[in-house]
């Protein structure tokens, strides 16, 4: 059934089987086959309704309409569609009450007017695409239906239109737009500009454009104010250390520019299974890292449609490579983040491993089982703002962490074992992202369940001051998690 | 100097410095340091040799 056809704002409701071919009448011609195809795959039998929001004119679109398409002999339309999907059956009158929607609006997807890829700017509900048993990163978004506004949280996704963007360009958008949803100090980038940024860095013409090097990725990142790092497959030669990499990072809640042979995605969340513990306690090392449980990674690929997986096995539903499959990846770090993962990783476990204060010493506890350790990076209020709901283990430690002077940014381990483990923690080494790794004074604070070790001087920007605090009594405490979602 | 700020109070009686003198904390300063170079001098050079791939590889 389609409710007022002729409208601004037909609203289409069907069965699942005919609900795809009325909504591809009803926006024809912006929406085509494909277009259709990859949306049903998105949010498959669980839209309901659909709304179609004719004349929308979208920021995205218009921009790289102006600065290219308008100079077409032939110009497509100026404006586009924008679809707004429903799990139930909605009329005209229950869009006019937000209460009665708000809990069942799955998100939009942008149509545009270009071939062979018609999705624009899209924003789902993760849950919306049947997304399960994983963390992500979201942002959330404010979207007004003739002055209904509705709110909508995931990742932000596009295709792109092969003449301003091609996979680099959109998944430099997807990631760019995704921190402008989240943080105010990132500025809001367009397609054109996006593409525009590696004009000073090219050889030949930007527009139409072909593609763009890894190198020319990093360098517009570096453009909008990111510190980005390349990683290739090739340098880390240790079993599993590149993909503990991208799980870092990931875990960080910074989403990675994950590139193949000749393609790039954009990875902002991942699954682990925590299930079966034994092989990972087995191995030789000293400590086991979070991320060896780690099974898929989740991301967004233009070629085709949000939240896909990408793991060692090829699914129906994945991204269609494997992981093993990417060469190299792009951490766009935040500008006050001179700590790279890999560095942090080197000086936080030769800390634990130190003869002198490492766990073996100084924490019985700690050493009665192989430690398994999670390495992310947050905020220092982040950090904070969750002390008084996690405990910390103990008043003192939750104590001394509120008063202490933090950095913007810090690098957190945090330690467990495999019996508490992932929703427990004994401790965790705090570490200042601000410091140069040969820098010996990055030790913020040093958490074992027995003891606390904090450098008071350095919080006060003075010498390094390191105390020890006893710590009588101890209680396992939940692990942070402020930086990705759990669906 | 930080002893004038107190963290937690009756900061004195709780907590005391981990190093008993400054030649324990400079030992402890310079093993760390000799335990860390040749890593970080390999993750260094790692970070540059990815920077140098780079430039080779195209995605479009």
């Amino acid at each position: 059934m389609i409710l007022q056809e002729n409208s601004l704002l037909p609203i289409v409701t069907a069965d699942p089987v005919n609900l795809w071919y009325e909504v591809m009448r009803v926006a024809s011609p912006h929406l085509d086959q494909r277009g259709v195809d990859r949306l049903e795959k998105a949010v498959q039998s669980r839209a309901k309704s659909v709304a179609v929001e004719r004349h929308y004119i979208d920021k995205d679109y218009r921009d790289t309409f102006t600065n290219f398409h308008a100079k077409k002999f032939s110009t497509p339309d100026a404006r586009c569609l924008r679809l707004h999907f429903f799990d139930r059956i909605i009329d005209h009158a229950s869009i006019l009450d937000k209460a009665m929607v708000e809990s069942n609006y799955l998100g939009y997807s942008v149509v545009r007017p270009t071939r062979p890829n018609c999705i624009g700017r899209t924003l789902f509900d993760p849950r919306a695409c049947g997304l399960t048993d994983c963390h992500i990163s979201l942002c959330r978004e404010e979207v007004s239906i003739q002055g209904t506004v509705l709110e909508v949280s995931g990742f932000p996704f596009i295709s792109q239109d092969t003449d301003v963007t091609v996979c680099a360009q959109s998944a430099l958008w997807m990631l760019a737009r995704y921190f402008s949803n989240r943080y105010s100090a990132h500025p809001e980038i367009y397609p054109f500009r996006m593409a525009d940024l590696t004009r000073d860095y090219s050889i030949g013409r930007v527009f139409p454009t072909s593609g763009l090097y890894i190198w020319q990725m990093a360098e517009a990142l570096r453009q909008i104010g990111y510190s980005p790092i390349i990683y290739d497959r090739n340098r880390y030669n240790t079993p599993g250390e590149f993909e503990h990499l991208m799980y870092t990072y990931v875990e960080s809640g910074i989403p990675i520019l994950a590139a193949f042979k000749e393609h790039v995605v954009v990875l902002f969340g991942h699954r682990s299974d925590f299930s079966s513990p034994e092989t990972e306690l087995q191995e030789a090392q000293p400590f086991v890292f979070s991320s060896r449980f780690n099974r898929e990674f989740i991301g967004n690929d233009d070629n085709g449609f949000p939240y896909q997986v990408l793991g060692n096995l090829n699914t129906d539903c994945g991204i269609p490579y494997k992981l093993s499959d990417v060469q190299q990846f792009i951490a766009g770090l935040p500008e006050k983040v001179f700590l790279s993962a890999e560095d942090f990783q080197t000086v936080v476990t030769n800390i634990l491993q130190h003869q002198g204060v490492g766990y073996l010493r100084l924490s019985p506890l700690i050493s009665s089982q192989k430690p398994i350790l999670r390495l992310f990076l947050t905020s220092g209020r982040s950090f904070k703002k969750r002390l008084r709901a996690r405990g910390m283990g103990n008043p003192i430690v939750e104590d001394v962490y509120r008063s202490l002077p933090l950095p913007h940014f810090i690098w957190v381990c945090e330690i467990s074992h495999s019996d508490i483990y992932p929703q427990n923690v004994l401790g965790e080494i705090i570490w200042d992202a601000t410091r140069n790794p040969y820098e010996l004074d990055g030790c913020i604070a040093l958490h074992y369940p027995e003891m606390l070790i904090v450098d008071q001087g350095s919080a006060l920007n003075g010498k390094q001051h390191l105390l020890t605090i006893s710590v009588r009594s101890h209680t396992n405490y939940p692990i942070f998690g402020n930086n990705l979602i759990r669906i | 100097m930080s002893t004038q700020f107190e963290l937690i109070p009756d900061q004195e009686k709780k907590a005391k410095p981990l190093f008993e003198n400054e030649k324990a904390y400079q030992e402890f300063r310079a093993s760390y340091y000799e335990q860390i170079k040749p890593e970080l001098d390999r993750q260094r050079e790692a970070r540059r040799l990815s920077e140098e791939d780079s430039r080779k590889h195209f995605v479009y």
